[in-house]
């Protein structure tokens, strides 16, 4: 790197998503504080090994093939083959800390310059990614507290922190991915790509899963099991908000020559930020519609609550997810209603879910990221119907219009491609492993060890210092216990 | 002999600055192989801490064990 401005967009872009993912690693402290307060006194380690040992396992998982998929995957099957990534293949010795000379791999798709960059870079934006891949992950274990074994989970989570959620991101996160190229899909900070095939895959475990011992009565009723700490619960989506800083930051190309470098011509140089489609935005237009569209999903959730803590928190996450997916394009007003919509969408139908089909989701994460996801990538059909999906020079049409030369943002694209992350990544996979695991005895504690509490022989009191109080859950666990209930 | 890197003053064509360069696949492949034997022991001890709890419940009564909730020490105490 020896010329003054490109090495200052190398090093500047090194540091930037290094900062994103120290702000990203509070989302997963934010999950984990926060399902500590959702659970019981006699779950509370359980509950934090669990969602802790996602760290470990998606890391090196991605380390594997996860990354290796982001970039062999997005032209995979409706455009073509595998695509050649030699700088993301475990054994690269771009893996690993290098200086971007003594070039030993070169290939057609890593040429000299490649080579310095990915040197530079390699690092950062693999965490960056997997970063995400940690969040993906770690919104199932909230859902499926109190009563999953850990090795069902960690299974899981590797499947779909390092496998299925990464392919969904080649496909529709990724400007040469075949779904944007193809469908003009557009989720520009990850409604579906991480919080919709989160919330399915969440959604296909609990089917198999089924709720905790004493969540529904004998008539089918659901009951509120207490939280054992609700400070816990809104300090963890306090946390969750501000690594969300870190996780929009990190959506984001934060400088690149957009004229020469992106568009290939050969005229006075235009830096901007872009979005992962390589298209225009500035972090000003990402940090008013993350404000504004978490300010109207905290006011829908105070509203649609009645004042309840846990939903007027939730709904600020439900508001910003919602809005995700159009956030580098919205006006400010138009993503705070977008965000109070999808609180109102992911409220009702939490409710109505539990009450028909009889899931437990034990924290709401289904409805916040799942179908809160779903819906604020199909709005962003409409809402943004005829932009560029991509940049420019790109090869294909789209199936479903196209303008400038290359596929048009549409409501068909945008929905079939919530239909495909929601359901098609994220549920069917996760019901079929939940399936196998639950056939094998792996996928749910024994009954009584349940009724006991998953910390009682194992791990012991998380608090032993202060005396058990009863609550209306401890006599049903009796009753359950005695066979009645 | 290791390193790959002998003088820092030739830095425009370092690559590679890790020690044993060339093994990578040796490497990746041993981290795969503790990454699966990881999980193999993890499944085996969660499971046989589930079996040892169940066993001690049934022998002392799960009412006993939901007097206790969370406290193994006072259950087998008074048990």
């Amino acid at each position: 790197m020896s010329d003054g401005l490109d090495s200052l967009v190398v090093i500047f872009t090194e540091f930037y998503y290094w900062v994103t993912v120290v702000f990203m690693f509070l989302i997963h402290v934010g999950f984990c504080v926060y399902e500590v307060g959702a659970s019981r006194r006699k779950n509370i380690q359980h509950t934090l090994m669990k969602n802790t040992l996602v760290i470990p396992l998606v890391t090196i998982t991605f380390f594997f093939f996860g990354w290796w998929i982001y970039f062999a995957f997005p032209a995979f099957p409706l455009m073509g083959g595998l695509t050649d990534a030699p700088h993301a293949v475990p054994w690269s010795e771009l893996m690993g800390t290098h200086l971007g000379g003594a070039i030993t791999v070169q290939t057609e798709s890593l040429n000299v310059g490649d080579h310095g960059w990915w040197a530079r870079i390699n690092g950062v934006f693999w965490a960056a990614f997997l970063l995400f891949s940690w969040t993906t992950a770690s919104i199932i274990s909230g859902a499926v507290i109190e009563r999953v074994k850990t090795q069902a989970f960690l299974i899981i989570a590797v499947l779909v922190g390092s496998v299925t959620w990464i392919i969904d991101a080649a496909w529709g996160w990724s400007w040469n991915g075949w779904m944007v190229q193809l469908w003009g899909f557009h989720d520009a900070y990850a409604s579906s790509v991480v919080h919709g095939i989160a919330g399915g895959s969440a959604l296909g475990v609990l089917l198999v899963l089924g709720p905790r011992l004493g969540k529904f009565a004998a008539d089918g009723t659901p009951r509120d099991i207490p939280q054992n700490n609700p400070w816990f619960v809104t300090v963890g989506l306090f946390l969750i908000y501000t690594g969300f800083w870190g996780f929009y930051a990190a959506c984001n190309i934060p400088i690149i020559d957009f004229t020469n470098v992106v568009l290939g011509q050969e005229t006075d140089s235009y830096f901007t930020a872009t979005n992962i489609y390589l298209t225009p935005t500035s972090l000003s237009a990402i940090t008013f519609n993350f404000l504004m569209s978490l300010s109207g999903g905290l006011l829908a959730g105070y509203v649609l609550s009645k004042g309840d803590a846990f939903w007027s928190y939730s709904g600020g996450l439900a508001g910003v997810i919602t809005a995700s997916a159009g956030n580098d394009l919205y006006h400010p007003v138009e993503a705070m209603i977008i965000a109070m919509a999808g609180v109102w969408v992911a409220y009702k139908m939490h409710y109505w879910v539990e009450r028909r089909f009889k899931i437990d989701d034990a924290v709401g994460a289904v409805a916040v990221h799942g179908y809160a996801g779903f819906f604020g990538t199909v709005v962003a059909g409409f809402m943004l119907w005829g932009y560029p999906s991509n940049i420019a020079g790109a090869e294909s049409l789209g199936w479903f219009g196209n303008v400038d030369g290359v596929a048009a943002i549409n409501p068909i694209g945008n929905f079939l491609g919530a239909v495909l992350m929601f359901w098609g990544l994220g549920f069917l996979p996760c019901w079929i492993v939940a399936k196998i695991l639950n056939g094998m005895g792996w996928l749910r504690v024994p009954r009584e060890v349940e009724l006991a509490g998953l910390d009682t022989h194992d791990y012991g009191d998380a608090f032993p210092y202060f005396p058990y109080r009863d609550t209306a859950m401890e006599e049903i666990d009796r009753q359950l216990a005695r066979g009645q209930g | 002999m290791s390193t790959n890197v002998e003088s820092w003053s030739d830095v425009a064509n370092l690559g590679a600055i890790y020690p044993f360069p060339g093994i990578e696949w040796i490497l990746v492949l041993v981290a795969i192989l503790i990454w699966l034997a990881w999980h193999c022991w993890q499944i085996r001890s969660e499971n046989a801490e589930y079996d040892a709890a169940l066993r001690h419940y049934r022998e002392v009564g799960l009412d006993k064990a939901l007097d206790h909730r969370g406290n193994h020490d006072a259950m087998v105490e008074k048990h």
